[in-house]
């Protein structure tokens, strides 16, 4: 009843407001909408900014934050942010889709983006962005370009680092069972099957993993967790790769494929991958190193200081990380799976041009200098404060504002070190920062990244699903390693085929 | 004579019956809400069905959409996991309806010859709390305790000297853990409106029946059975409906690779092509499906109770 009542008072309201903006003549109406086409970058109207983006762990601010309320002030608008935990993300754009009412700006993920681009519902940025150097500046072209059509920017990238994650172990477990860090796949197996069976932490209990791993829901990247740095080293692909000027899709690498579930499926049966990883979720393997339960996994080195070694050190004061590159392969093969920028920031082509463009020049903004040092350092005063020269202390507000979110969550320069802040400890930024480089160094690039396949939209997440759990099956030993050429011929006649064709045009067509 | 005499006894009648609707009035007013409910919330969005036999795109909207006839349907049936997805969602109804609907007939008849009061209201207490957990509660409880790695139960089954169950992953298992989450979390609950129903059996019932010499397991059979009778068989048709609702939140959580060719069911499947690939107008035609079966069920279920001398839901 309540909400009818408003509802019919805010109509009352419009009408009013209808005939009094009539009353004043249209020729103001007139005026102020040419301006707008002109770049409306003077500031002067408060424009209400609605924006959604994705979050993790800890959830987003509360309306009224401190970087809000400064951003406001800066660029005369009222910025209202949605936050949507990660895990619903795709479920909540659908949701938008179907009633076709999406906010003003907005993080999206790549199947989405790659799916509405047609439907006209995205701003095409590219003719505006002569007006905004600092996204020229810190957003690459070729990332613009990447799921386009030719001269259109449908959106500007969020940022993900290549080669981000990467493969740690526990110094301290390999020092008491006297072992190297691992080099060849061998090694590897070997340390993981001594951390599972020859209890590495010394409790007297065999409750150890040797490694863990995750199955990503959609099955398009291969595995997550550690598994991620071992497939490179039996030659399969990131996802597409180049052979004799065609794009080969993972999916139907036989003999590698075979090779790589041979050796989880022992892994498997010795007991020393993970017996729970078909029910793990897309952190817990991290969660399983954070805990002590297990030696190696897939860590974030921008979250090393701050997430994993904390509860780790806590638990145990000797504990200590060091990084592990891909294992050499069987053939000397080795790689990480490199993960490009893929998913967009749209702005919502429907909103009034004035509007568009104060969302451009937010973006820009956060950028520029000063504005890059708000949304990741925070205020002065607020968030830290300057000690000495070059020397600055975070503050506690900063801990409990969290003020990186818009920079981790929804918006970023194309910039590595983007969560590594002026107040940490330059000894830790430098191992992050070796982290970094060497795995940097062994990224296996994805060929086919950036092209659109229509029947890949349609009906991929459905056959890369049953394609994924065909290959788990196999390695739980539930079905014989025969099914893999099953699994390989369904995916192919469940649309497969049709995606190879219509990415190897794309690629034709790019060179 | 006599007819002049039967008109103003109709006119009497009509009078009588014009007095009564308007004494009525008030509580027929109290039934507005309870219409517009429905309206709004159960008819209005009924006209979205329409989409089952469009290619709906969202962007268009309903009006520029295009036609396709009965060709999402077409596309179900001829799903190579069709059968597969069927006999899934039939099975775990048939768990539901055989295995899990009589325990909390049962429960609600042991605990109503419980004498001690207290012990009768603590236990009750406690069959239906877990009614008020979410499944993700339950589930990842069950992880904890089950994991084949990490779980409790299998640690300590490991320091024993016994083989670890994998007791999540293992298809065999799947049906086994779905039925007793579902009977743990809602039997206690369930139980409530049978109790009830025993609640208002005439006491003077058991006396005559103790004066006859019948024991306890005799009343039960004889007296709180009976009056139980059309409590179980209105609910029996109403779960009838729900044949193809499997619940759609409990599955999803319990699915992984493994179990995926006895866990698929119509509700997850939805989920996953309809919301996470906007596939509107196939899950449509898919929910659509689902509700003409529990349609047809709860028609035939009807007739047959009426058949047998009870009142049917309709």
């Amino acid at each position: 009843m309540k909400k009818l009542t408003a509802l019919s008072l805010s109509g009352v309201l419009l009408t009013t407001a209808a005939i009094a903006g009539c009353a004043g003549g249209s020729a103001v109406n007139k005026n102020e909408s040419g301006k707008s086409k002109a770049g409306a970058d003077d500031l002067g109207e408060k424009i209400t900014i609605n924006l959604m983006t994705r979050s993790y762990a800890g959830g987003g601010w509360p309306p009224n934050h401190p970087v809000i309320d400064e951003l406001n002030k800066r660029l005369n608008i009222d910025l209202k942010i949605e936050w949507v935990p990660a895990a619903n993300y795709p479920e909540k754009l659908n949701v938008m889709a179907a009633s076709n009412n999406f906010p003003d700006v907005y993080y999206i993920t790549n199947t989405e983006y790659v799916k509405w681009q047609s439907k006209n519902i995205f701003m095409d940025v590219k003719p505006e962005l002569s007006k905004y150097p600092n996204i020229v500046k810190y957003i690459p072209e070729e990332s613009l370009k990447h799921f386009n059509p030719k001269d259109k920017y449908y959106g500007i990238p969020f940022y993900y680092q290549e080669a981000r994650d990467s493969l740690a172990i526990r110094k301290d477990w390999l020092d008491k069972l006297g072992l190297k860090v691992p080099e060849t796949m061998d090694d590897f197996y070997n340390v993981a099957k001594a951390f599972a069976t020859s209890d590495p932490d010394g409790n007297g209990k065999q409750n150890t993993v040797g490694f863990s791993m995750e199955i990503s829901p959609a099955g398009t990247f291969g595995f997550g967790g550690p598994a991620n740095f071992l497939t490179s080293s039996f030659g399969l692909a990131n996802n597409w790769k180049l052979d004799g000027g065609k794009l080969i899709p993972m999916q139907t690498q036989s003999k590698e494929l075979k090779d790589f579930i041979g050796f989880m499926r022992k892994a498997y049966a010795e007991g020393v991958l993970d017996k729970d990883f078909p029910i793990l979720k897309s952190r817990d393997s991290l969660n399983k190193l954070e805990a002590g339960k297990s030696g190696i996994a897939n860590v974030n080195p921008q979250q090393l200081y701050v997430e994993t070694l904390p509860p780790l050190t806590k638990l145990d004061p000797k504990a200590e990380l060091v990084q592990v590159l891909p294992p050499v392969g069987p053939t000397g093969l080795r790689g990480t799976r490199g993960l490009p920028t893929a998913d967009k920031i749209v702005i919502n082509s429907k909103i009034d041009a004035k509007k568009q463009q104060r969302i451009l020049k937010l973006m820009d903004y956060m950028l520029s200098d000063e504005g890059y040092d708000l949304v990741k350092h925070g205020i002065e005063g607020v968030h830290y404060k300057k000690t000495a020269d070059e020397r600055y202390e975070q503050l506690e507000a900063s801990v409990k504002d969290r003020q990186f979110l818009l920079v981790g969550w929804f918006f970023k320069r194309f910039d590595p070190m983007f969560l590594i802040y002026k107040w940490m400890d330059p000894k830790e930024t430098a191992t992050i920062k070796a982290y970094f480089d060497n795995n940097a160094k062994y990224v296996t690039k994805n060929e086919g990244f950036g092209f659109v396949s229509e029947t890949a939209i349609k009906v991929g997440p459905n056959i890369d699903k049953k394609w994924m759990d065909t290959m788990v099956k196999v390695i739980v030993g539930q079905e014989p390693m025969e099914s893999i050429d099953k699994a390989i011929a369904e995916w192919k006649a469940g649309g497969g085929d049709a995606i190879i064709k219509e990415i190897n045009e794309e690629y034709q067509k790019s060179k | 004579m006599a007819v002049t005499g039967s008109k103003a006894a109709d006119i009497k009648t009509r009078q009588r019956k014009w007095e009564e609707w308007k004494r009525g009035l008030p509580i027929y007013f109290m039934i507005l809400p309870g219409l517009l409910f429905f309206i709004v919330f159960k008819y209005v969005p009924m006209g979205g069905i329409l989409i089952a036999f469009q290619n709906y795109d969202p962007f268009d909207g309903f009006l520029q959409s295009s036609w396709v006839g009965f060709d999402h349907f077409q596309r179900l049936f001829q799903d190579p996991d069709f059968w597969k997805i069927f006999r899934n969602t039939l099975m775990i109804s048939a768990l539901n309806l055989f295995l899990f609907f009589p325990v909390p007939i049962i429960v609600s008849l042991l605990l109503n010859e419980v004498r001690l009061k207290w012990f009768k209201k603590g236990a009750q207490t406690l069959l239906y709390v877990p009614h008020f957990l979410s499944w993700v509660v339950i589930v990842s409880m069950t992880v904890l305790l089950f994991s084949a790695q990490d779980g409790g139960i299998n640690n300590l089954l490991s320091t024993m000297g016994y083989e670890r169950i994998e007791l999540m992953t293992n298809p065999e298992y799947f049906r086994m853990v779905y039925l007793f989450q579902v009977i743990w979390k809602e039997a206690g609950w369930s139980a409530i409106i049978f109790l009830a129903a025993l609640a208002s059996v005439d006491p003077t019932l058991y006396e005559a029946a103790t004066m006859d010499g019948a024991s306890r397991l005799r009343q039960i059979w004889h007296i709180n059975l009976p009056a139980l009778r059309s409590t179980i068989i209105i609910l029996f048709i109403l779960r009838l409906g729900h044949v193809m609702d499997t619940g759609f939140e409990h599955i999803l959580l319990l699915q992984n690779s493994l179990n995926i060719d006895v866990s698929e069911v119509f509700d997850t499947y939805v989920y996953r092509v309809g919301i996470l690939q906007a596939e509107f107008s196939y899950t449509t035609a898919v929910g659509l499906f689902k509700a003409l079966i529990g349609l047809g069920l709860v028609y035939l279920a009807n007739r047959a109770s009426r058949k047998i001398g009870e009142e049917g839901v309709y």
